[in-house]
């Protein structure tokens, strides 16, 4: 998903820096008329292509719901409290396979709690908000060790602020 | 044209005010390079190659963004002062007032971090300024946000001013926006394209004071009455709506430049079409609606607010692309336009508006935002749309201002310095946005050691970015401060 | 005519919040002692003197040059009756009603006489200070620990909150709005303008 993420935009913006350099290249005087193309028909195209690929892309990406809470009888259920500068978190140990949902409150400022796995990837994310209890959920796949990570600014030792979690197999 | 009456001289007509736009230009220079240099100086840290103590690192990143944020905007506002009074009668000790309040909020904001050591974050975002864990005590952040409110004050003025002349001018802001062309296709009377985008600004820009001075108050009164509680959501969606509208407004303001002066290398005037009308005008909308895509992760927001985040970061796309973009594109073509160091930053700031848009749009997807935000992916995509976008309009406004008579082409030290910095530019973005896919989170003081090596990275094109900077305001410099002496 | 019938209109309504039945009945809940009893007041003032705008102004221009101390004045007094402990004062002690009848009117008054000669750059300013300064009263009637005026409930002081931000949002998209009506265009054209200006083909 990263890196999929990253070729899609480098490969977008190289398609955009084309079009510059396509235009630029021919930006030298033409033949005797300087106006500039009518190109009317062309922008329209562009408009209407660009609000049906929206709605595919939106659509696309918005369903299933992205941010979606597993609910039910086998969902885990953690709860993750920040206060500046450590995690506490109620269940370290997480068995594998099965829905997870953080529940994930603040005692002071505004955190962000982040799963990252073994090869520091983010897989999860949530603010943890004063006065709110944010939720969101995750299925582990995979065994081992996970690092917990701060993402708000949160203060001077924010990068400090970091933890653990131990997925087992059942 | 307006030819220059010597070499060494500015031969642009003066608009009111004239010594505060170049003095602000003067101001922005200096900024940029301090504020460049503290960014460079983070890179490093976060790479390793210097030490220093975390403490300092946030009070670095603060100032850091609230100094870019605040001369990005100030500059934008000169610029659209200067353009804007081609075309309606401004008065020129508000902006004086503007600039005076900007620089007494900057003493304060400065300060509040280097001797209050206020480092909540330029976000100031509730309750951080408030609980430090002792860091720093409840006057550093009060004079922080003092500092900010001053320059909102300065703003709200400005802003005040320009609506007042454009109605003066143009009767109201349904003329001024272009509605009788737009809805009814009336040809008479149509403002030019720097009074449609005033006038957008204007209203957009307005409201976001408005909301932010009442949260910047309020969170002013909390600092000292702690027990008068601010719901968190509430202060974090009016900060977002603040912060998000007031740093798109100095890039919107910023590409008033385009209008106004690519015409003159290109010898075709702006055209207003409908269609640029109605983008200027869904502007307006999209500008405002959009920053809830800054709180996907943020589970207890409604989900149609979510929803709403992620379809307008799209649309905000469109105008930007397929109408500013796309004419630019076309009124070069076959231009024969002479490029000199004014035209090329310009078309650069256009430029990297326009590739920053796809990482800002990608990321402004739910599903992508959940493992994006908050890492440098986010830095990645603003550093292209404000050091290639922002800075290069502005940059390239002040070597418009400060040209010579002389028809300079790109050549010699500036063409150098402008590649450096390009090239700078580019590499120090890309390299954030690699990070961002490999799930650095941006706001860490200091790196894991296997992310030491794209700081490392990323602080050799900083460096190389502010060399190009460096060279290409040399010059302009020396200029400006001719001209005003003159 | 409708100026006058507004005067008469205005003197009539001045008298009546003022009688004992009516005043009482009006600060029972903080709600309309506040929204209702107060904006009567400053708004008879205006109204009375709009009349006579020119005739009090004649001769005495050197007093209020652009309208600053007027404004200056009418800002002090809703400052002061801006204040809790005056609310209170006045419900308690009958000099402050008193003061209240008399400051408030008169303060609508001289904002009458100002307004017309304010820049509207002040206007403008005003205005949006206004939206801003009713959206941070009414949270701090909502959010305060504790009652702000001893004679009033709590309840009545988050409704009064909620109401204020209503209208702060009201007057806001009326602000707003109105910049988008205005109809009297003063063609002042610049001159001198370079390529590049016109925009127009």
């Amino acid at each position: 998903m990263h890196q999929t993420v990253l070729f899609t935009s480098l490969v977008l913006m190289m398609a955009v820096a084309a079009i510059f350099l396509f235009s630029l290249s021919r930006s030298g005087a033409g033949d005797g008329s300087k106006k500039a193309p009518k190109l009317g028909a062309l922008r329209f195209v562009l408009f209407i292509g660009a609000l049906v690929l929206g709605a595919a892309v939106s659509i696309g990406s918005l369903r299933p719901w992205p941010r979606a809470v597993a609910a039910g009888a086998d969902v885990v259920s953690v709860k993750v409290t920040g206060s500046q500068w450590s995690w506490e978190i109620d269940r370290k140990t997480i068995p594998v396979g099965k829905p997870v949902t953080f529940n994930i409150a603040t005692t002071d400022v505004s955190h962000g709690f982040a799963v990252y796995d073994a090869g520091d990837q983010l897989l999860v994310q949530s603010q943890a908000m004063p006065g709110y209890i944010n939720r969101v959920s995750y299925t582990f796949r995979t065994a081992g060790k996970y690092r917990i990570f701060c993402m708000e600014y949160c203060g001077v030792a924010h990068h400090d602020m970091t933890d653990e979690i131990l997925v087992v197999a059942q | 044209m307006a030819q220059a009456n010597a070499p060494g001289t500015i031969s642009a007509p003066s608009c009111p005010a004239d010594g505060a736009v170049k003095l602000t230009m003067l101001l922005t220079v200096a900024v940029l390079l301090l504020m460049m240099a503290f960014g460079l100086t983070m890179r490093m840290a976060q790479g390793a190659l210097i030490q220093i103590d975390p403490t300092i690192f946030y009070r670095l990143m603060t100032a850091h963004g609230i100094g870019m944020v605040g001369i990005a905007g100030m500059s934008g506002s000169a610029i659209m002062w200067y353009f804007l009074s081609r075309h309606v009668s401004l008065a020129g000790w508000v902006f004086w007032i503007h600039l005076g309040l900007f620089v007494v909020g900057v003493v304060a904001i400065l300060g509040s971090i280097f001797i209050g050591g206020y480092a909540g974050a330029w976000t100031f975002l509730f309750p951080l300024p408030a609980i430090s864990g002792g860091v720093w005590d409840v006057g550093a952040a009060a004079t922080y946000l003092i500092g900010v409110i001053l320059v909102g004050v300065g703003f709200l003025v400005y802003l005040v001013e320009v609506g007042r002349a454009v109605i003066e001018r143009y009767g109201n802001f349904a003329n001024a926006l272009g509605w009788p062309l737009l809805f009814s296709g009336k040809q008479d009377d149509v403002p030019p394209p720097t009074v449609i985008a005033a006038a957008a600004i204007v209203v957009f820009n307005g409201i976001s004071t408005v909301v932010g001075a009442a949260v910047l108050i309020i969170s002013l009164i909390n600092l000292y009455l702690p027990s008068f509680t601010l719901d968190a959501l509430l202060a974090k969606n009016m900060i977002y709506f603040f912060g998000h509208v007031f740093i798109n407004a100095s890039i919107y303001m910023a590409v008033i430049a385009v209008y106004e002066i690519v015409p003159e290398y290109t010898q075709q005037q702006w055209k207003v079409s409908r269609s640029f009308v109605a983008s200027w005008n869904a502007v307006v909308f999209l500008v405002m609606a959009v920053y809830t895509h800054h709180l996907f992760q943020d589970g207890v927001m409604p989900a149609w607010a979510l929803v709403m985040g992620q379809i307008i970061s799209y649309a905000s796309g469109i105008p930007l692309l397929v109408i500013t973009t796309f004419s630019l594109l076309t009124y070069l073509y076959r231009s024969g336009i002479r490029w000199d160091l004014a035209s090329a930053l310009l078309v650069t700031g256009i430029f990297g508006w326009s590739i920053g848009a796809v990482p800002a749009i990608i990321d402004g997807m739910i599903s992508v935002n959940n493992i994006m935000h908050n890492t440098q992916w986010v830095p990645g995509h603003f550093h292209l749309y404000l050091l290639l976008g922002q800075v290069a309009l502005t940059l390239g406004f002040s070597a418009w201002l400060t040209r010579t008579g002389v028809h300079a082409s790109l050549s010699g030290w500036n063409a150098r310095g402008f590649t450096i910095y390009l090239l700078g530019g580019m590499g120090f973005a890309i390299v954030f946005l690699v990070s961002g896919a490999s799930s650095i989170p941006r706001r860490w003081a200091t790196h894991l050691p296997e992310w030491h090596l794209q700081d490392q990275v990323g602080s050799l094109f900083a460096l190389a970015a502010i060399l190009g900077v460096g060279i290409i305001v040399l010059p302009i410099t020396k200029r400006l401060v001719l001209s005003m002496r003159g | 005519m409708t100026e006058r019938l507004a005067f008469y209109a205005a003197v009539l309504i001045l008298v009546t919040v003022s009688s004992s039945p009516v005043r009482l009945l009006l600060e029972q809940s903080l709600v309309s002692h506040l929204l209702i009893q107060m904006p009567a007041l400053v708004l008879c003032g205006w109204t009375i003197a709009r009349r006579h705008r020119d005739a009090i102004n004649r001769g005495r221009e050197s007093f209020n040059v652009g309208g600053a101390t007027g404004l200056s004045f009418a800002l002090i007094v809703f400052s002061f009756w801006m204040l809790p402990r005056s609310v209170d004062g006045s419900v308690q002690n009958p000099l402050y009603e008193f003061a209240k009848f008399v400051t408030l009117p008169f303060a609508g008054a001289s904002l009458a006489l100002s307004w017309p000669k304010l820049p509207p750059l002040a206007i403008g300013i005003l205005k949006c200070n206004l939206v801003s300064m009713m959206l941070v009263l009414s949270w701090i009637y909502t959010t305060s620990p504790s009652r702000l005026c001893n004679s009033y409930l709590r309840d009545e002081q988050d409704m009064l909150g909620q109401i204020v931000a209503v209208l702060a949002i009201g007057l806001g998209c009326l602000f707003g709005g109105s910049l988008f009506c205005g109809t009297t265009t003063i063609v002042r054209r610049k001159s001198a303008t370079p390529i590049g200006s016109g925009g127009r083909e």
